[in-house]
């Protein structure tokens, strides 16, 4: 019985070590939706469909 | 046993153990062992009427050990162990310091809840993207690999379902779960925790005070990986393989067939959607496991109780991820069975031969009633056994020994515990000890880490017998409470 509490008491320790860290993941997942340095943007690549835009 | 079937005996037994080490063109280890024994037995050196009894110690020990590799299969092939790496720098908190303890207990737990082989299959790779993902230069990854190698080894000693040959010793001896733990644990603690304070000290100007404190965090001049373009979904998926140092060299054929070293490990991802599954395996595992203590003492097979567990896990995937249980089967040792039922067969024989008898005898005399001598002496005579010839065979050989000295039963008991910690501490002396050491040199040499067996053995000479002496120590006084 008393190893069973021990071994309780260590998978405790165990997920902490190995569970998926949430924000992280879903900061991730939001970096991979941001599209990157150089990708087609759309707005500012298709400029001369919109030739009254400032910029 | 006649002089010309005792050489048979002692010829097997050198092929075998040199076959099971050298594993030439990644043989695997149970065609020496399962053509050894059916010579032995075609011959009639090993009698069919002992097979019997003789399958009847390795068959459960075996079941228990496949049915924790098999959890491992399922939890790796669902990305469990994934963030570990992650995981380890998080709670480090940006000191090198913590993230050594944090491997320690890592390595340790890992070994814990499966075996000291899965530990290490598992353990070295998630080591060696964490270190490489921290950009640390090769003579400051020393510390956390060595670190990782040897206490995921040695913690197979304190709780004896953590390995093979601790299973079968302990049937030899006819000792119960909970009973080996109560006298094992803190042992074997000491020793572990002497280990990794060695080598802590012994490496401290190589671990870096400060490290990044995220997976995330930037370095300067990422590697090729990370120009590569935009980081899409597969690199959300794969949070701690951006940063490779070791170029990644295509796995090698001399590696050691094992199901977990080319499998989901390198492919599967982690999925915070999966987090209830996550939690619900790791959920069964340690209850699988410390269920084992629970039903032991209630005289249930620990083998049903290891095969409940991994099927429970394969129900559970199924429900939530519709995956059948085909990977399991085509990916599980099954041939575990073979290698333990025929290396036990070996060692019978070349025991039956009396090839240590002479050796038996002078440790009786040695030993002579006194339970301070059987520690000593048993565990002095298990490291060696264990550096010459590997631990599976030695720790077999030392217990059947011991059944024959005649012993009182807590003299008999302490030298028993004695040889557990001679083979899985003192082994740790030369990789030939244990075979995880072993499988870990093919892992590191894999990823083009130049960790030599010279290195090897300068490390663990200079670590490995205080560990083992603290150890004894230990069990000698921590065994004295319960006499």
């Amino acid at each position: 019985m008393i190893f069973f509490v021990v071994m309780m008491a260590a998978g405790l320790a165990f997920y902490y070590l190995v569970r998926p860290d949430i924000p992280a993941a879903k900061a991730d997942a939001q970096l991979a939706r941001t599209p990157a340095f150089g990708q087609d943007q759309g707005g500012l690549v298709n400029r001369e469909a919109t030739p009254d835009a400032s910029v | 046993m006649p002089p010309f079937e005792a050489l048979v005996a002692w010829a097997v037994f050198a092929a075998a153990v040199i076959l099971i080490i050298w594993r030439p063109r990644g043989l695997s280890e149970a065609v020496p062992a399962a053509a050894g024994a059916v010579i032995l037995i075609g011959l009639g050196i090993v009698p069919p009427g002992d097979l019997l009894d003789l399958f009847d110690i390795v068959g459960g020990a075996a079941l228990t050990i496949l049915s924790t590799i098999a959890m491992s299969i399922v939890m790796d092939g669902i990305g469990v162990f994934r963030w570990a790496a992650h995981n380890l720098v998080r709670l480090s908190r940006g000191s090198g310091v913590l993230l050594y303890w944090n491997v320690v207990l890592l390595c340790f737990l890992m070994t814990m809840f499966f075996n000291n082989d899965g530990s290490i299959l598992i353990t070295t790779p998630i080591l060696i993207r964490m270190l490489s993902m921290l950009r640390f230069k090769p003579r400051q990854q020393l510390p956390f690999l060595f670190a990782g190698a040897l206490v995921a080894t040695a913690s197979s000693a304190p709780i004896g379902v953590s390995n093979l040959a601790n299973l079968i010793a302990m049937r030899i001896v006819g000792l119960d779960l909970e009973t080996y733990a109560l006298y094992m644990f803190v042992p074997s603690l000491a020793g572990i925790g002497c280990i990794a304070g060695l080598l802590f000290v012994m490496f401290r100007g190589d671990i870096p005070r400060e490290i990044p404190t995220s997976a995330y965090a930037p370095h300067p001049g990422p590697p090729e990986p990370m120009r590569q373009g935009h980081r899409g979904a597969r690199s959300a998926e794969k949070p701690a393989e951006s940063l490779p140092v070791h170029p990644a060299r295509k796995p090698v054929e001399s590696l050691p067939v094992h199901p977990l070293k080319h499998g989901a490990a390198e492919t599967a991802s982690p999925d915070a959607s999966h987090l209830g599954l996550i939690r619900l395996t790791i959920g069964i595992v340690v209850l699988t496991r410390a269920g084992f203590f629970l039903g032991s003492g209630m005289g249930i097979p620990i083998e049903w109780i290891g095969i409940a567990g991994a099927a429970a896990l394969v129900l559970v995937r199924w429900i939530w991820l519709r995956r059948g249980p085909k990977d399991l089967i085509t990916q599980t040792p099954w041939h575990i069975i073979v290698f333990a039922f025929g290396i036990y067969v070996i060692v019978y024989a070349f025991h039956q031969s009396g090839a240590v008898d002479a050796a038996a005898d002078f440790l009786s005399r040695q030993i002579d009633g006194d339970r301070f001598a059987a520690i000593f002496w048993m565990g002095g005579w298990l490291t060696l056994l264990s550096v010459l010839m590997n631990n599976l065979p030695a720790v077999m050989i030392g217990t059947m020994s011991l059944t024959g000295m005649n012993l009182e039963t807590e003299v008999m008991q302490s030298a028993y515990m004695a040889n557990i910690l001679g083979s899985d501490i003192g082994a740790l002396l030369v990789p030939v000890g244990t075979l995880a050491s072993l499988l870990w040199m093919f892992i590191l040499r894999s990823h083009r880490i130049p960790i030599t067996w010279g290195k090897y053995v300068k490390v663990a000479f200079a670590v490995v017998p205080v560990g083992l002496v603290v150890s004894l120590f230990t069990l000698y006084f921590w065994t004295g409470l319960f006499y």
